[in-house]
């Protein structure tokens, strides 16, 4: 799958982002993230950033069943992107990775209390997390347009 | 230890932040999607709206598990809550809630044309876990269970109908700090209510119509369910309810238009209660704001509550109503009918009474007061019981007596809000006397 730049810097931006897995016997698990670094060579790879203490099952489902969908939604204008893979892994951050992360809080803070007046010591809370992040890295195999409406769920 | 109930973390489901729900198809696909509402249904149940057939309503018809995250919008306080699928309902007061709820999560979203509730997928809820992270401070906030039990005392004072509903909306302002408010009350024929009371408007709208389903009072009403609404949609402001009531009505009914409504333009937080009284509908009670996220979980179940005393205290009256032998009020002998005579139409096929060429009520009101005009010209009586109304065939009044009662108040209202020259003025417990100020020519109309 190649992503074009608009997609591609959607993803990278001040989104909302939560990763969806499911254990061996089908029962799903979900989390809220903390950025998302795009790879696009030699093939398009995601890494989605995220607390592993505030995984709750997902770390785990990912490690034991691979499977992933990964959800991107801005919230002032609710395009919302689905991608779906089924090789995920979970890695520890690469090097320049801990400020992709303080880069995504600054934008999606942002996004918050800018359009939408969220404020600021809410969103601090509400984002917080302690410094423990991991990446579950997935090759994108299928992707989803999700904006609310009729169309939701075709295929991009 | 869990020690999370469903309850205790109710505030969270209120559609401020969106949750995020994860499925999984049966071929091991999981699905991410973010949910536009979830509803507190009781300590065991949420219901998730179901706007369009999408991978989430597939995948738990086919594996009915789920796991949502959601937070409180006050606290940012994040849970993990494990649930899983039982049915969709498309009726009843689940259904009507959410309904009237998504429409003001659409239009403050800007997603009005687009959100239109199909359903409401109930789920029972398996587990809560709370995600760690920063958590900030709930603020101190007003203590709605000793306005509750305020009120509960103070609704012990008003022995007659019409100082329960002012009184009741003048306590609501005192305890809850909320200045426009509004009582319906259910007419005989069941399917519409008419304004008894409000408060806090440049307009009494007293005697303005509701057709039941309509609106966020309409449909409480018919669901018998309170409805909280706390983002301004223009679909349930309560003028288009009653302008929409009136556009569907008989063209007796469309006089009523004529009525100036109360209700705020823009309301930001709305909240609907039906008062019921040994499981029948009497009426609804309406409070609303100009800003927006007024009325929580904890402010409907305050009003609730209120509404249920009133309920009850309409109820009571009804039953005690007539039985106790209280003097008549002194006043002022009535004073001699003097200037222009006024005209005063009946049409008999709907009750409708003109003054003057002006419209003033129809139904019910309008046959008791042509009924008191009768009777004060052929046997000049000015004096009257609720009790020989009650009994009069020629009214055929319904069973209630609180209908009687508040039909009463509403003719007393209308004739001070548009007829100066005539008034009831209550003389004791069930009995009123017409005040005639003007000459008066009768004309009945077949």
């Amino acid at each position: 799958m190649i992503l074009d730049d608009d997609v591609a810097s959607f993803l990278a931006s001040g989104v909302s982002i939560s990763v969806a897995s499911r254990s061996a016997d089908l029962l799903p698990s979900v989390a809220r993230c903390k950025g998302c670094v795009v790879k696009r060579t030699p093939i398009t790879r995601l890494r989605i950033l995220l607390s592993a203490s505030q995984a709750g099952d997902v770390l785990r489902d990912v490690e034991t069943t691979h499977t992933i969908s990964a959800t991107f939604s801005l919230p002032t204008t609710h395009r919302t992107l689905q991608f779906k893979g089924t090789d995920a892994r979970v890695v520890p951050l690469e090097a320049d990775e801990g400020q992709a992360v303080a880069n995504y809080v600054r934008n999606f803070t942002a996004t918050l209390t800018g359009e939408l007046g969220v404020p600021l010591e809410f969103v601090s809370a509400f984002l917080a997390s302690p410094a423990d992040e991991v990446a579950i890295e997935f090759t994108p195999t299928d992707s989803f347009l999700q904006t609310p409406g009729p169309r939701a769920g075709s295929r991009l | 230890m869990n020690s999370l109930t469903l309850e205790s973390i109710r505030d969270c489901f209120d559609g401020e932040i969106p949750a995020i729900i994860a499925t999984c198809a049966p071929d091991g696909v999981p699905n991410g999607s973010y949910v536009s509402q979830l509803h507190y249904v009781d300590a065991d149940h949420v219901a998730l709206s179901f706007q369009f057939f999408n991978k989430t309503h597939a995948n738990i018809q086919a594996n009915p598990v789920a796991v949502v995250l959601v937070a409180n919008p006050v606290t940012a306080a994040r849970y993990r809550v494990k649930m899983s699928y039982l049915r969709t309902e498309t009726a009843g007061p689940v259904f009507e809630n959410m309904k009237a709820k998504l429409a003001g999560i659409a239009s403050h979203t800007g997603m009005g044309g687009v959100f239109r509730l199909q359903g409401a997928d109930i789920y029972s809820v398996a587990g809560i876990s709370a995600i760690p992270g920063s958590v900030l401070p709930t603020p101190p906030g007003r203590s709605l269970l000793a306005a509750v039990r305020q009120f509960s005392q103070s609704i012990m004072r008003w022995n007659e109908l019409e100082t329960l509903l002012d009184g009741s909306l003048q306590e609501i302002e005192t305890l809850l700090g909320v200045r426009q408010s509004m009582i319906h009350w259910l007419d005989e024929t069941a399917e519409r209510l008419y304004l008894v009371a409000s408060r806090g408007y440049a307009q009494s709208g007293v005697g303005s119509e509701i057709q039941l389903g309509q609106g966020v009072i309409g449909s409480a009403a018919r669901a018998r369910t309170s409805i909280r609404i706390n983002h301004a949609t223009s679909e349930y402001t309560y003028s288009r309810a009653a302008k929409e009531s009136v556009r569907q009505s008989q063209l007796a009914d469309r006089l009523e238009a004529e009525i100036p409504l109360a209700g705020l333009p823009a309301p930001g937080s709305q909240l609907a209660v039906p008062i019921m009284a040994r499981m029948q509908l009497l009426g609804t009670l309406y409070l609303e704001t100009t800003e927006d996220s007024q009325f929580g979980y904890d402010e409907e179940d305050a009003v609730v509550a209120i509404a249920q005393h009133l309920g009850l205290a309409a109820h009571m009256l009804e039953q005690t109503g007539e039985r106790l032998d209280e003097l008549p009020r002194r006043s002022a002998g009535p004073p001699q009918p003097s200037g222009q005579p006024a005209s005063i139409r009946h049409y008999r096929a709907d009750d409708t009474i003109f003054i003057d060429d002006n419209y003033l009520i129809k139904g019910v009101a309008g046959a008791i007061l042509w009924k008191l005009l009768r009777d004060l010209e052929t046997n000049g009586r000015s004096e009257f019981t609720n009790r020989e109304l009650r009994l009069d065939p020629a009214l055929s009044l319904p069973d209630l007596s609180s209908n009687l009662e508040a039909r009463l108040i509403l003719l007393q209202r209308r004739l001070a809000e548009r007829c100066p020259f005539l008034g009831i003025e209550k003389t004791g417990r069930g009995r009123f006397r017409l005040r005639v100020a003007r000459p008066l020519k009768l004309l009945e109309i077949a």
